[in-house]
């Protein structure tokens, strides 16, 4: 068992096969004489290490994923059910899920939450996409028609 | 709804055998202790106060609860209620507020809705660390991201800087194939975009690259077409950016400029037709029915060396230069030339560097210092060969496969199978593999390692003359009028390719630009090599973002449904390119042009003449631009050229 | 809003104190708070997106990655700390100083490793993205710490680090027991710190080969010099051979110990010069004693000792090939000596060995090929054992061996008239080993021998002579039936094919054949005869052999059939021709044998007389009659009158007949111990010659020979020059003889005569040929 402290002062114990998928944490362990000393968090709320727990307890027996290949096509449709329903939560919760993971080195976790939020994106106009993330658009006319312009290449045709 | 989203929770972290307990929230934290005694008396003491509002001013309350603004609010009790709220801490801030939730109406709460869900979106691309915005880019098509481009300064900021150049457009480059990494650096770059400077090099190389892979899709390009050969048969074509090559059986090898079309360039010196022909750097090395192996400098024109011992034409040739093998030593030792004969021998021969290396003919001497082997076996002609580092594939009339050692010139496996004469031949270093198609109309897939024959490829009803094999596809063309694109490793039939109306004649494949070109009677058609084949994820999206809207592809399947999910199309037909010509020698293509020698029948001119046809896809204003160059009638000009058929001026359509 | 270095120095401030603790520590007792504090710090400042804004300045517009002011103070942190331990380590020196050294890179290496998880997040984005575009500025932590170290640290120290490795090592090789541990920690760190600044993923030796190898091996040279000049001053050779062999194990397990595996070939090819390559002659010059006095050992380990330096085998070759070369002339004379006496001594020898041709000449070149063979045999059996015991049977030892037995056996004190004395010997041995009486009787006996002939054999370079005299002596067992056994004829023939190819014994299995055909014709005609003519009173049996492979020569004298015999004869000529129309028998009466019983001696005492055919011819006439006179028998029989001569004699000897004045009568009183009396011996005038004219024979079959292989060789070729024809030449014939250069400029000259080949006009000596 490992003891983590979230940045709102609770106290989480995790199996050490689970909480290992955290890089970091990982490290850590192999790095330092931890012990009984709790591990603190200061970026992870009580919230969001729940929800971190909780996908590393869902995938505690995954293979290890293989390091990134840079040149490698990469495709955010390939999302499973679990996974989906697992991320499907606020975009305010969604944002500190990327934000955890990317500082707890949780590469699955990471991939997760940046292809949600790709395909939040994908296929939408640019007026959609401002309107999904409550986005003020602060180009000025001229400045957006130009823009429009310089990019027309990638419209249809 | 937050309640309910709590719920769940607790069991999981029950689940979990974690001690946590969400009630803690209501125990005063450690960063407020003074507040002890009197936090609950607060939070009731509001709640209290809430209760007593009017609906009305409940409504208003929350929603300035909600904006946390106290200051605006009109109402004095508002205004008393939100600075009692104020005086509470955080964790009592949200329990305050679910409990006063809990006692507001539907109405209420629907309100309430709409003001929060806008609080609760994010602006992902802007607030997140840039590395990361880089990451979800990533999963983007390419029209999705110029679209981020404009949704705000901080997402363009993001896309477009000198940073993004590399981490976004560099590496769409490399992933679609649009350049090689060892050669793609700034000096490449601004090279290519002729000198231009600036911070989105990448981006507009990509750019570039995008639309004129587009233009391959619609079938936009600047023609120059040229005569050639006068009336002879093309026997073999290769070309570049600045030369085009052909051998014929007019005796002679030509070379015109690629961009004028202007014969540049003619090599005599075979007593023969030249059957076969390839060049490396500026050394070319023809074979021909005179049954001599000729090795020409490029530069100078000369032909620096002359191989006999072949006792009938020499039909295939083949250059093979050292590459490093898995235990980093050079295979083949040197470069070599490899020649197939109708003689039944193959004669593996040291290539000559013609600058540098001492000339030789049959004269010279006693001994050929260039001779290596003699591989015999074969009991009629060799008509096909294939090689890589030291393997070598032959196919023969006899109808066997040889696989040779170029290291010591012993056969060291003979497949035996086909019914018929073999015809074709081709060979992947990277799969082991050898594949051969044959007068008996199957394609036979042999491992070269293990001398096993791993499949016989069977649909084509007639001779497959003609087979290109790289480590994903194997393609396959028949005198029965089609192609056919195979996986080498699985022996699957994945497409046929129908439209031609006769035997094939030429085709040139290749997986990165996903392209096949192939030419029968009447004309070249394009096809595209997979749905799957573009280098990044063949999501709807993707093809959607790099197959125009105008495009034949559009209309036809992206996708077929195979038992486990969407499974690619291959070979789907993407245009006409040359038409209305009798035949077609030769084609060949690189990322920016198609090259083809052609048979046409010319006004006032009775009988055929061979034509060449360079069609150049890259973006470009002149793009449609057709242009009529002089090519060989430098040479007979004076003799029957008439002014307006040799005036290079265009005569665009 | 603060700048973004502002933020970065105080970050930057936060985080050393746990760098120094990282650094300060070897045991893992860094407080993870206090690592998760400048984790988190770190983390913090590099993905705040606020204070990383574009400015307007066109060079860096656009979203910018945070982290590269944190790597780069880190860099210098690191730097001087380093430098401050370079301090430290003035106080050490020699082996104190090689402790501090190795305790430091241990404690360094885990620090690093610790610090590269601290600063991982630099690693995953900032150095990720940069060292793309600055390769050899920028690397991942971890081995932005070891170049560090490598330039600040180890090369510094260097100067006084490598000194005290020698030191060490030197002491060692001089038999103190080291700290080998200490040596290795320090070899790998060199090894470990070989970072190429283009790939960081690549090491390479680089550094340990400048900064350890390359005077490691300079002080190895000149260690062993003085050492190996030391001792061979004081000590036998024997000797310096087993301490050199000891020095070069000890080099081995030095690599093994503590120096990377790459070192070794470069090391020992060193040590090998030093030690063997330097001292080569002193060494060879020892083969001569040891090998006369058969010390396998100290052979042996010469050989392991030089082979390490192939070129210094060489001289041993030729030493080795003219020892057994003498060797085999030493043995051979001995054997010339024995026979010189025995000759002289003319001892008295038994009847039954009348007929071996040592006893019957008197010149005292003639010799017993036993005893000539096993003196050849024991000379290469016993060099072959020491090829392999010592040589490790090494393909150059072989071939000396094989070239100084080559030597010896075809040119020797007895084959004066040139190489194929040996040969006929041999076949001559090989006859006796074959022939009844042989004395052989153990099957795998015979066997031996067979392969100790055959061993011989090998070497013998006129193959054709032998196989000459072998079809000869063949013949003669066989129509004598006087060969032992057919087993070992046939394992013989099959080893000749073996060494020289069916071509060669082809006509000897052709004899066997007829002799088996023979045997079915005879039992065949046999029941022929006794169906058609009855029960047959002379028992009658022929031999039919094919001219073509029996070496045989049609009877030199006439002779008559007697009438006794004269039934048989026709009818057996009648059935042949009835079996096979055409073909041609030539009756070799000089061969042909019979029996006659006496009936005529009193008290009608018969013995059974075994005789020759002509012997037949002159006695079957005494049934009718008592007397005969010369004439009256040279007209009866039809022999000429030296065979007639010849053979009277030799019955007049044995007391069959009486002579008085050129009348012959048959002795009634002859007397005899056995029942069974002999009278069909050679007659000795015949052999000598006949040895003789079969090497007429051989020369001429060798022309014919040369002159087809010139022939071919030209038809192939067209023209040639002359050298190269005779070379060729030379090779082609070599397996059956070594052709003498003369005889083949004569054949070349018969073939103009021929016009099958000839001069090329203007080209001097270069011939084509003539279709």
């Amino acid at each position: 068992m490992v003891k983590l402290t979230s940045s709102d002062g609770q106290e989480f114990n995790v199996a050490e096969d689970i909480i290992t998928q955290s890089q970091l944490i990982k490290n850590m362990l192999s790095d330092l004489e931890v012990g009984e000393a709790a591990i603190p968090l200061p970026n992870v709320t009580a919230h969001i290490l729940t929800k971190i727990i909780e996908y590393a307890t869902h995938h505690k027996d995954d293979a290890p994923p293989p390091p990134e290949d840079e040149m490698k096509a990469k495709s955010s449709d390939d999302i499973d059910e679990w996974d989906r329903d697992f991320i499907a939560v606020d975009q305010g919760t969604l944002f500190e899920i990327i934000l955890a993971a990317n500082y707890m080195d949780m590469q699955g976790l990471l991939d997760l939450g940046c292809k949600t939020v790709a395909n939040m994106i994908k296929g939408k106009s640019v007026e959609e996409i401002r309107k999904t993330f409550n986005i003020t658009n602060d180009f000025t006319p001229e400045e957006e028609e130009q823009i429009r312009k310089e990019n027309e290449w990638c419209e249809d045709r | 709804m937050l309640t309910e989203s709590e719920e769940p929770e607790r069991k999981r972290i029950n689940y979990n055998q974690s001690p946590v307990d969400l009630s803690i929230p209501l125990t005063p934290t450690t960063d407020c202790p003074t507040f002890t005694e009197t936090s609950h008396f607060q939070i009731n003491d509001l709640i209290s106060y809430y209760s007593s509002l009017s609906p009305k001013h409940k409504n208003i309350a929350l929603g300035e609860l909600l904006k946390q603004n106290c200051d605006c609010s009109p109402e004095p009790e508002i205004h008393n209620f939100i600075n009692i709220y104020n005086l509470l801490n955080a964790n009592q801030k949200t329990t305050a507020l679910i409990e006063i939730l809990k006692q507001s109406s539907i109405t209420t709460l629907q309100q309430i809705s709409c003001t929060i869900l806008p609080l609760l979106k994010c602006n992902f691309l802007g607030k997140l660390p840039t590395e990361l915005g880089y990451k979800i880019l990533e999963y983007l098509d390419i029209r999705s991201i110029v679209r981020c481009m404009q949704v705000c300064k901080s997402w363009k900021t993001l896309i477009d800087g000198e940073v993004a150049d590399q981490a976004i457009w560099k590496k769409r480059i490399l992933l679609e194939g649009f350049a090689k990494e060892n050669q793609l650096n700034p000096t490449f770059i601004s090279d290519f975009m002729n000198g231009s400077q600036s911070v989105n090099m990448y981006k507009e190389f990509y750019k570039h690259h995008h639309l004129t892979r587009q233009n391959w899709l619609l079938g936009r390009y600047r023609k120059v077409s040229f005569p050639g050969h006068g009336r002879h048969v093309v026997t073999s074509l290769q070309f570049d950016g600045d030369n085009i090559i052909s051998g014929s059986d007019d005796h002679t090898i030509q070379i015109y400029d690629t961009k004028t079309g202007l014969l540049v360039k003619k090599l005599e010196g075979h007593a023969g037709g030249v059957w076969a022909l390839q060049y490396w750097n500026s050394t070319l090395v023809s074979g021909s029915t005179d049954r001599t192996v000729r090795v020409w400098d490029m530069d100078t024109e000369e032909c620096t060396h002359v191989f006999d011992g072949h006792t009938s034409t020499v039909r295939c040739l083949l250059i093979i230069t050292p590459q490093m093998n898995s235990e980093g030593v050079m295979e083949p030792s040197e470069p070599l030339i490899v020649t197939g004969s109708r003689d039944a021998t193959l004669r593996v021969w040291r290539l000559p560097n013609p600058k540098e290396d001492r000339k030789w003919n049959p004269l010279t001497g006693y001994q050929n210092p260039y001779f290596k082997f003699l591989c015999t076996g074969h009991t009629n002609s060799v008509r096909a060969i294939a090689g890589c580092g030291n393997v070598l594939v032959s196919g023969s009339y006899d109808t066997t496969v040889r696989v040779w050692n170029l290291d010591t010139g012993e056969c060291t496996f003979t497949f035996e199978g086909h019914r018929e004469k073999v015809y074709s031949i081709g060979y992947c270093h990277e799969l082991k593999r050898a594949v051969s198609g044959s007068m008996d109309a199957t394609v036979r897939v042999w491992c070269t390692q293990t001398g096993v024959n791993l499949f016989v490829l069977e649909g084509h009803n007639s001779l497959v003359g003609l087979l290109e094999l790289t480590p994903k596809y194997l393609i396959s063309a028949a005198a029965d009028s089609t192609l056919r694109i195979w996986s080498p490793t699985t022996g699957e039939c994945l497409g046929t390719l129908t439209g031609h109306t006769a035997a094939i004649t030429c085709f040139h494949h290749d997986p990165i630009p996903n392209r096949i070109v192939s030419g029968s009677d009447g004309g070249v058609k394009i096809w595209e090599l997979s749905t799957d084949g573009y280098g990044v994820s063949s999501s709807m999206h993707n093809l959607a973002s790099i197959i125009p809207k105008s495009s034949r592809l559009r209309k036809s399947l992206h996708f077929t449904q195979g038992p486990n999910g969407p499974e690619p199309v291959h070979g789907r037909f993407i245009g006409d390119v040359v038409t209305n010509v009798v035949g077609v020698w030769r084609v060949r293509m690189d990322a920016y042009k198609l090259v083809c020698s052609v048979q046409v029948t010319e006004p006032g001119l009775e009988g055929h003449r061979t034509w060449f046809e360079v069609l150049d896809f890259t973006e470009h204003p002149d793009i449609g631009k057709e242009i009529k160059a002089l090519g060989d009638r430098t040479s007979w000009e004076t003799a029957e050229g008439t002014p307006e058929d040799i005036d290079a001026v265009d005569e665009s359509t | 809003m603060a700048s973004t270095e502002d933020i970065a120095n105080s970050v930057w401030a936060e985080i050393v104190p746990t760098i120094d603790a990282i650094l300060g520590t070897v045991n893992r007792s860094l407080p993870p708070d206090i690592f998760m504090k400048s984790y988190t710090a770190i983390i913090t400042f590099c993905t705040a997106t606020n204070h990383t804004q574009p400015t307007t300045s066109s060079t860096n517009r656009g979203a910018q990655i945070a982290g590269g002011e944190l790597y780069y103070s880190f860099k210098s942190h690191i730097t001087s700390h380093l430098q401050k331990m370079v301090l430290e380590s003035q106080g050490h020196n020699d082996e104190s100083l090689l402790i501090f050294y190795s305790k430091k890179w241990l404690a360094f290496t885990v620090s690093c490793r610790i610090l590269n998880h601290l600063l991982g997040y630099l690693n995953r984005m900032w150095i990720k993205r940069v060292a793309e575009e600055n390769i050899g500025e920028v690397f991942d932590i971890n081995t932005t710490c070891l170049i560090l170290w490598r330039d600040h640290f180890f090369k510094t120290l260097h100067p006084r680090l490598l000194p005290s490795m020698l030191k060490m090592i030197y002491r060692e090789r001089k038999g103190e027991t080291i700290d080998s541990g200490l040596l290795q920690t320090i070899t790998d760190s060199t090894v470990t710190l070989g970072i190429n600044d283009i790939d960081s993923k690549l090491t390479t030796l680089d550094l340990y080969q400048t900064y350890f190898e390359k005077e490691f091996i300079e002080q190895t040279e000149i260690f062993y010099k003085a050492e190996s000049e030391i001792y061979i001053g004081s000590n036998p050779i024997t000797d310096y051979m087993k301490k050199a062999g000891i020095w070069l194990e000890e080099e081995e397990n030095r690599v093994k110990s503590y120096l990377h595996q790459s070192t070794r070939d470069g090391l020992i090819a060193k040590a090998e010069i030093v030690l063997i390559a330097n001292h080569a002659t002193i060494i060879q010059d020892q083969f001569q004693p040891l090998i006369e006095k058969d010390k396998i050992d100290d052979l042996t380990r010469m050989f392991g000792l030089l082979s390490r330096v192939p070129s210094t085998l060489e001289r041993l070759r030729d030493l080795f090939l003219n020892h057994v070369k003498q060797q085999g002339l030493d043995a051979v004379r001995k054997v010339q000596e024995s026979m010189a006496e025995i000759a002289a001594s003319g001892a008295a020898t038994p009847v039954e060995e009348g007929e071996k041709p040592a006893r019957k000449s008197n010149s005292p070149l003639e010799v017993d090929p036993k005893t000539y063979m096993e003196a050849l045999l024991f000379v290469h059996t016993k060099f072959a054992a020491i090829t392999v015991a010592a040589f490790k049977s090494e393909a150059g030892f072989v071939a000396s061996l094989d070239k100084a037995c080559r030597e010896f056996i075809n040119r020797n004190a007895f084959c004066t008239t040139g190489s194929s004395k040996s040969s006929e010997l041999l076949a001559k041995y090989t006859d006796s080993l074959l022939r009844k009486g042989s004395k052989i009787n153990e099957d795998n006996e015979i066997e031996d021998l067979l392969n100790g002939a055959m061993t011989i054999f090998k070497f013998i370079e006129d193959k054709d002579v032998f196989q000459k005299f072998y079809t000869k002596n063949l013949a003669k067992r066989l129509v004598n039936s006087t060969s032992a056994s057919d087993d070992a004829e046939a394992s013989m023939i099959s080893k000749l094919k073996e060494a020289c190819g069916y071509e060669y014994t082809s006509k000897l299995q052709k004899m066997f054949g007829d002799m088996s055909v023979s045997k079915d014709l005879n039992s065949e005609f046999r029941e022929k005869m006794e169906t058609s003519h009855g029960k047959q009173d002379i028992d009658f049996s022929i031999l039919v052999l094919g001219s073509g492979s029996w070496p045989l020569y049609a009877p030199t004298s006439g002779f008559n059939i007697p009438q006794d015999l004269i039934k048989p004869y026709e009818r057996f000529l009648a059935y042949y021709q009835s079996k096979y129309q055409g073909r041609k028998l030539v009756w070799l009466t000089h061969l042909s044998k019979g029996e006659l019983k006496t009936n005529y001696l009193p008290g009608n005492k018969t013995y059974t007389l075994q005789v020759s055919t002509y012997q037949m011819g002159i006695l079957l006439p005494f049934n009718t009659a008592l007397t005969y006179s010369w004439d009256e028998l040279l007209q009866t029989t039809g022999l000429n009158p030296e065979t007639l001569q010849g053979n009277l004699a030799l019955l007049v000897k044995a007391k069959i007949l009486t002579e008085s004045d050129k009348k012959y009568t048959l002795n009634d009183g002859f007397k005899s111990k056995k029942l069974k009396v002999n009278l069909n011996i050679a007659i000795k005038s015949e052999q000598k010659q006949e040895s003789d004219d079969t090497h007429k024979t051989i020369a001429k079959d060798r022309e014919l020979v040369i002159q087809a292989a010139i022939v071919r060789i030209m038809k192939t070729r067209k023209t040639m020059k002359h050298v190269q024809l005779v070379q060729e030449v030379i090779a082609q014939v070599q397996a059956r003889f070594k052709p003498q250069i003369p005889d083949i400029k004569r054949c070349i000259d018969i073939l103009f005569e021929k016009e099958y080949i000839e001069r090329m006009d203007g080209q001097k000596d270069m011939y084509s040929y003539v279709a």
